[in-house]
C-alpha cells in the first residue's frame, strides 16, 4: 500500500491533467483520476514488470474514460451531480489573474472556444489529440495505449485537426490566413 | 509529387515523421503550390491556437483532499463520512470556502449593479438583493443565470424570426449591441457558476457565448446569412431545448411553447 501511495504521489499531477484534458472540467477530472487509481490498485497484481508503468496507467485511464463516455452517451442530458464527499464544490474557484478585466475576458473567450472545439471531437479523436499534443506522446506510444494501429492514430489525428480547424475557423484573420 | 500525395503526407509532415528525402520533396511541392501550402499552414495555425489552451490546476488543499479521498476509496467503504468531517474543519479548506463565498458575493453584486440593472427582469433584482443581504448561495447565481438565459433566448429567437420578415432590410445593429453585452455578462457569469451541480448551466452559458459572439461580429449589411447562421448555431447545440430544460430545472420556466416565443421576439 505504501509503495502504491508513492506511485500515486509521483503520477497524480500527470494523471489529473490527462483526465482534465479528456473530460474538460475539474469535477469530472478528479472523479476520473480517482477511478483510474482505484482500478490500478485492483489490477496491480496483474501488472507485468516488462510493461511501462505510465503506459499501463494511461491504458487504464483510457478504459475508464471510454466507460464514462459510454455511460454519458446513454443519457441525453445528465442529471446534475451533487458535491462529492470531500466537498470539491467549495474549491472550484478560478486562478487569480493580473490581467485587466478586458484582457481576462478576451483570454477567457479564447479558452472557451478551444474547449468547445475539443468537445466537438469524437472520443477517439479527442483521446489521440490529447495524448499527442498535451502529453507529448509519440504516435507509437499512443497506438500502444489505445491498442490500435499507428496508421489509425494518424488518421484520427488528421480528422481531429481538420475538425478543430473548422471549429476555430473564425480565428483565421488573427493568424493571417484569411484570403 | 502530386497534390493528392501531398495531402496524404500532411499529418506525417506536421509531426516530423517524414524521412529526409520525402521531406525535401514535400517542401519543394509546397514552395510551388499555394493550395497545398495553404492547407498545411491552416493545420499548423490550428495547432498554434490549440497550444494556448490552459488547464485549471488543483491547489495544495485540493490535492490533500484528493489524496485523502483516494485513500478512503482504496481502504474500502465506511470511512468516508469521518474523514469528510475532518476535512471540513481544516483551516485551509475553511479559507477556500470563505474566499469562494466572497467571490460569489462580489460577482453577484457586480452583475446586479452594472449589467442587469439596465434592463431589469423579474428575477435578477430578487437574486441580487438576496446576495447583497449577506446570503450568498448557488441559488442566487442560478437565478442570475436564468435571467441571462432568458435574455439570450429572447435575442436569438428574435434574430431567428427575422428570416420570416423583410429580409432585404434587416437591421442587426441593436441585436448585435445586446449580443456584445451578453457575451461580456457571460464571462462574469461563467466564473460564478463554479459548483459541480452548475456544470451543465455553465456549459450552456459558454455555448450561448459562442453564438452570441459570432452574431456580434457578423457583417451588419448582410442580414440573411446572419439569421441563418444563428439558426444553425441554435439547432446544432439544441440551445432552446437546453434553455427550456434548465429553466424547468430551476422552476423559472415562464410559460410554454409558442406564446412565450412570440413574446420573446417582441421583447427585442
Amino acid at each position: 500500500m505504501a509503495a502504491f501511495r508513492e506511485l500515486v504521489e509521483r503520477s497524480k499531477i500527470t494523471v489529473y491533467r490527462m483526465a482534465y484534458d479528456l473530460t474538460g472540467n475539474r469535477h469530472d477530472a478528479e472523479d476520473l483520476s480517482q477511478e483510474v487509481y482505484v482500478r490500478a490498485y485492483r489490477a496491480l497484481p496483474g501488472f507485468r514488470r516488462e510493461a511501462k508503468w505510465s503506459t499501463w496507467l494511461y491504458r487504464i485511464m483510457m478504459n475508464a474514460c471510454t466507460d464514462k463516455w459510454r455511460r454519458e452517451s446513454r443519457l441525453t442530458i445528465e442529471p446534475a451531480d451533487g458535491p462529492d464527499d470531500f466537498g470539491s464544490a467549495g474549491f472550484d474557484h478560478e486562478s487569480p489573474s493580473t490581467a485587466s478585466p478586458h484582457e481576462a475576458a478576451a483570454a477567457g473567450l479564447i479558452q472557451q472556444h478551444i474547449d468547445n472545439a475539443l468537445e466537438s471531437l469524437s472520443p477517439r479523436e479527442r483521446s489521440v489529440f490529447v495524448l499527442r499534443h498535451y502529453h507529448d506522446l509519440k504516435l507509437k506510444e499512443i497506438a500502444e495505449i489505445l491498442q490500435i494501429a499507428e496508421g489509425s492514430v494518424k488518421t484520427h489525428l488528421f480528422r481531429a485537426i481538420k475538425q478543430l480547424q473548422k471549429q476555430l475557423a473564425f480565428y483565421k484573420p488573427e493568424l493571417g490566413l484569411e484570403k | 509529387m502530386k497534390c493528392e500525395e501531398i495531402q496524404s503526407l500532411l499529418t506525417d509532415a506536421l509531426y516530423d515523421e517524414l524521412d529526409s528525402g520525402t521531406r525535401l520533396e514535400f517542401d519543394h511541392h509546397l514552395a510551388g503550390c499555394t493550395s497545398c501550402a495553404s492547407s498545411f499552414a491552416r493545420m499548423q495555425a490550428t495547432l498554434t491556437i490549440m497550444k494556448t489552451r490552459e488547464r485549471s490546476e488543483l491547489s495544495d488543499a485540493e490535492w490533500e483532499a484528493f489524496s485523502k479521498n483516494l485513500q478512503m476509496k482504496l481502504a474500502g467503504p465506511g470511512q468516508r463520512s469521518r474523514v469528510h468531517r475532518t476535512l471540513v474543519v481544516r483551516p485551509a479548506i475553511a479559507w477556500s470556502y470563505g474566499i469562494a463565498a466572497l467571490l460569489l458575493l462580489a460577482v453577484g453584486m457586480y452583475l446586479g449593479r452594472t449589467i442587469f440593472s439596465e434592463r431589469p427582469l423579474p428575477t435578477p433584482t430578487d437574486a441580487v438583493s438576496s446576495i447583497a443581504s449577506g446570503e450568498p448561495s448557488s441559488d442566487s447565481t442560478t437565478q442570475l443565470a436564468m435571467t441571462y438565459l432568458e435574455r439570450s433566448r429572447n435575442l436569438l429567437i428574435g434574430v431567428a424570426n427575422l428570416s420570416s420578415g423583410n429580409q432585404s432590410k434587416v437591421d442587426l445593429s441593436r441585436p448585435q449591441q445586446v449580443s456584445r453585452r451578453l457575451v461580456e455578462q457571460g464571462n462574469v457569469l461563467a466564473v460564478a457558476l463554479n459548483k459541480p451541480d452548475q456544470q451543465l448551466l455553465r456549459q450552456l452559458v459558454r455555448d450561448l457565448q459562442i453564438i452570441l459572439l459570432q452574431l456580434a461580429n457578423m457583417e451588419t449589411q448582410s442580414g440573411v446569412p446572419v439569421v441563418e447562421f444563428v439558426q444553425k448555431g441554435m439547432d446544432e447545440k439544441s440551445i432552446l431545448l437546453k434553455i427550456n430544460l434548465e429553466q424547468m430545472r430551476a422552476g423559472t420556466r415562464p410559460s410554454s411553447g409558442e406564446s412565450s416565443q412570440r413574446r420573446s421576439a417582441k421583447n427585442l
